[in-house]
């Protein structure tokens, strides 16, 4: 913008300054340079009319003298020309004289011709003087022309070299001054400048038309400002002028002017320089305020602004850095509080989609549970009914042996029902934490002793080969509750792989604790349902029989023990462990 | 500030050379120093070149490129002007401007030359008048002239006509060079002359003691050109002063230098005329004086 830099405050605040110094300089130096050039011109004036009337004495001294001595040739009039030539010779300004007697010429002087020509006369007899015609000469200088009689009748005529009347004058006392004579016509005739005579310079209408003695002003031909006065020659009816240009008269107080607008500018600089210097150390620092708000606003503040100025600004800018460093750290506390929240969304997501995947499990487990129970229990129930209903039949006959047999089938029916109920029970005071255990001690090598006829019938076939680590401790255990967990786990292995495979039991001692793993080399378990293995009627093959509920319940018995169980499915094989505790038992 | 640049801008400073041939025309030189000084003009500079009679010297004087040449009569004025270029020439006592050709018209010269006449070669009438009225039995005259200057026809033909109007004879003595005037004294003594008459030129202005010598030896007065030539053993003078006329041109060149044009500036003529008679020289030379001629005399030395 052309005018951007007023615009802004230290250019106003510079130029006002400035302008407070200068100004009130300017109408000072006005006032006074006014005052003073007025008062200068006007002790000039006076000066030009003391000079002109100085002049004009003079002038009119010169002209009374040339008349005198001219007249003293009528007087002294001896019959010859001797007072003629002296007096011609005596006055520098005569060019020609003619002695007349009446219209007869009886004496002729000139300064230059040896044989001179008669002249036109020019005096009267009834006139004693007269000032006749200005008449110009072959070097075109102006010629007065005078007439002299006297009461006897004598004349003389004489052409006088009007330049000269000025060479008469003494100098004129100041330098600057110009003077001069116009004859009643208006014309330069004497001049402190001859060439002005010789070339017949112009007169201003405004010193042709001035009143005599009073001071005035004009333009000359040159347009040159002059102050000048004008005097009366009454003898040769014109005027005597003597001016100076105002502007060589003002010259005494070009120096004070100069003087004054050096001090102008000198104040005017004094006073921008601080003013300048003073509005930028304001605007500097909101300069650098604005910067830095707008690389805030971007982000891209990286160092603190630089305080400068006075003490508001740097208080102004050290509390901007101050906000500045405030707000970085809440930024990037917030951006923490942000990643840290998602996070914990995240897992709160997550979490929750596990626990509805569990409740949604649990709803399908609920469901399948109600439907396998119901399944378990139908069952034998329907066979109870089939059979009693069958001997109850009054069309049959029964013979004792089928009726022996088929209660028998009844016992069986109910016996399993029974053991489901049982184990329906045992689940659910797992499941509230009430599953109790009666730990009686006990050996594992005695244990699985009693147990093997048993283990060897579940095996279906299979050979079970036993591994036990030696000097094996006993256990705080409910004998009955860990032979129903060791059957359950021969069972499965028996039912997950097929004839002619061993399964393998083995007991292990480690530091603190006792490991019991079945385990079969079947086909293994697919990796999706390992973590299954451990629920309610989970069967890892629905096709095979069973209630899906003995790993449940293991898990249940094995945690009443203070101990845990796991699955390890690697495809060649699966091995089902657990462990418990040695606690205070002595063997 | 104002005043630094005002110091920077001053202008160079000018020279005015005033161009002298001989010591016989060093009074127009001095008259013309001394007035153009008492003018205090800032950045002018008056050299004065004397020449001391050498016409190479002269050359020399008349090259270069002054502001203003000033000469001090007609052989300076023709070397200046022959040198050419366009430097304006103030001339002091030339005798018979307009026959020279450097100046159109009186009142406005027209070329680079303009100055004060001396009005020497008009006057020359008016001297033998002047004389003839000092010593009125005079009736015979020996003119020195130098024929190869401008004004002498002039001059020469103002004298016949007043000699034939006074009734004195002219004989006549024309020189060329300083050593023709060793000659002046034989025609002298040849008898019958009366009076030296000088006619104005630069060679006998500036062999003007040797003249003086050669009339003193043969009895006879000199009639000079000016009141100076009078307190240096002439008789008789009536012309302009020399020195007076130094400081009438002194005048026109601070127009000049001014800036007024030189074509424009009007040939000025002296301002005084002044008749100087030699007492002590008609008392030596036993000269029977017209007493009433002293009446008639600005200056008599006595």
């Amino acid at each position: 913008m052309r005018f951007g830099w007023f615009s802004r405050l230290e250019g106003r605040f510079t130029l006002a300054a400035a302008l407070s110094a200068g100004v009130p300089l300017l109408i000072v130096g006005a006032v006074a340079w006014y005052g003073l050039s007025r008062s200068y011109l006007r002790t000039a004036g006076e000066r030009l009319d003391s000079e002109a009337a100085r002049l004009q004495a003079q002038l009119d001294t010169r002209i009374g003298l040339i008349a005198g001595v001219l007249r003293q040739v009528l007087i002294a009039d001896g019959g010859d020309d001797w007072a003629l030539r002296a007096a011609g010779m005596q006055l520098p300004e005569v060019v020609q004289l003619q002695l007349r007697r009446g219209r007869k010429t009886v004496a002729l002087w000139s300064r230059f011709e040896v044989v001179p020509h008669e002249l036109e006369p020019v005096a009267r007899s009834d006139v004693a003087e007269t000032w006749g015609p200005v008449r110009p000469d072959s070097w075109g200088e102006p010629q007065l022309t005078l007439g002299l009689s006297d009461y006897r009748g004598r004349m003389l005529d004489a052409r006088l070299r009007a330049p000269l009347l000025w060479e008469a004058l003494v100098e004129l006392h100041q330098p600057n001054l110009h003077a001069y004579l116009l004859d009643r016509d208006g014309r330069r005739i004497a001049s402190s400048n001859l060439v002005e005579v010789l070339r017949g310079a112009g007169v201003p209408r405004e010193v042709l038309q001035a009143a005599p003695g009073r001071v005035f002003r004009f333009r000359d031909v040159r347009g040159v400002e002059q102050l000048a006065v004008a005097r009366s020659v009454d003898k040769l009816g014109g005027r005597l002028v003597v001016e100076a240009p105002v502007a060589a008269l003002l010259a005494p107080l070009r120096t004070a002017l100069l003087l004054l607008l050096a001090t102008v500018l000198l104040a005017l600089a004094a006073s921008a320089w601080p003013g300048w210097r003073l509005a930028r150390a304001v605007t500097r620092p909101l300069d650098e305020l604005a910067r830095g708000a707008g690389e805030l606003e971007r982000g891209e503040l990286d160092a603190p602004l630089r305080a400068s100025g006075p003490p508001e600004a740097r208080s102004a800018v050290q509390a901007f850095n101050r906000m500045a460093t405030e707000l970085k750290r809440s930024h990037q506390e917030l951006a923490r509080y942000a990643a840290e929240l998602e996070e914990r969304v995240d897992e709160r997501t997550e979490a929750l989609r596990l626990a509805l995947q569990r409740a949604l499990e649990a709803d399908s487990a609920k469901t399948r549970f109600l439907a396998s129970v119901s399944h378990e229990l139908r069952t034998p129930l329907a066979n109870i009914k089939g059979f009693a209903s069958t001997m109850l039949a009054s069309d049959v006959t029964w013979r004792p042996q089928e009726a022996e047999e088929f209660l028998r089938i009844i016992e069986g029916e109910a016996d399993r029902m029974h053991y489901l109920v049982n184990d329906l029970l045992d689940l659910a005071k797992g499941g509230r934490g009430e599953f109790a255990v009666s730990k009686q001690p006990q050996h594992p090598a005695r244990l699985l002793r009693s147990l093997m006829e048993r283990l060897q019938s579940v095996a279906a076939g299979r050979e079970l080969r036993l591994k036990l680590d030696s000097n094996l401790p006993c256990l705080q255990v409910d004998a009955e509750r860990l032979r129903s967990v060791l059957v359950n786990l021969v069972e499965n292995a028996a039912k997950y792989s097929t004839a002619g495979q061993p399964i393998e039991l083995s007991v292990n001692k480690a530091e603190g604790y006792l490991r019991f793993a079945v385990r079969d080399y079947g086909p293994g378990m697919r990796p999706e349902t390992v973590d299954r293995a451990f629920q309610p009627f989970f069967r890892g093959d629905e096709s095979t029989s069973g209630s899906g509920l003995g790993l449940a319940i293991a898990k249940e018995i094995i945690a009443a023990h203070g101990g845990d169980i796991g699955v390890i499915s690697d495809g060649g094989g699966t091995e089902v462990w657990f462990t418990l505790p040695l606690e205070g038992v002595n063997d | 500030m104002l005043i630094a640049v005002a110091a920077c801008a001053r202008p160079p400073q000018r020279q005015v050379r005033v161009v002298v041939s001989g010591s016989g025309r060093l009074a127009r030189a001095s008259g013309f120093v001394s007035q153009l000084n008492d003018y205090q003009l800032k950045n002018v500079k008056v050299v004065v070149c004397d020449a001391a009679g050498n016409g190479g010297r002269l050359a020399r004087c008349a090259s270069g490129g002054p502001a203003l040449f000033v000469t001090v009569g007609g052989v300076e004025t023709k070397t200046v002007m022959q040198a050419g270029g366009g430097t304006p020439v103030i001339y002091v006592g030339i005798a018979a401007s307009l026959d020279w050709g450097y100046v159109k018209k009186l009142s406005r010269p027209g070329g680079r030359a303009s100055g004060v006449d001396n009005n020497y070669a008009e006057l020359s009438g008016k001297r033998l008048q002047l004389l003839k009225t000092a010593l009125p039995t005079l009736d015979r005259v020996l003119v020195v002239y130098q024929p190869s200057v401008v004004p002498t026809p002039r001059g020469l033909d103002y004298l016949r006509r007043a000699a034939r109007v006074l009734r004195v004879k002219l004989g006549y003595f024309p020189v060329e060079k300083p050593a023709d005037i060793d000659a002046l004294g034989g025609a002298l003594d040849a008898g019958g002359e009366q009076a030296v008459f000088l006619m104005p030129s630069f060679v006998i202005e500036n062999s003007f003691d040797k003249i003086v010598r050669a009339a003193d030896d043969a009895g006879i007065p000199v009639v000079g050109l000016h009141a100076a030539q009078v307190k240096q053993g002439a008789f008789l003078a009536y012309g302009a002063d020399g020195a007076a006329m130094g400081r009438q041109a002194a005048r026109m060149a601070r127009q000049v230098l001014l800036g007024y044009p030189v074509a424009e500036m009007p040939v000025e003529r002296p301002l005084q005329t002044s008749f100087s008679l030699n007492l002590k020289v008609a008392r030596r030379l036993g000269l029977r004086l017209e007493p009433r001629a002293l009446d008639l005399a600005q200056e008599v030395v006595r």
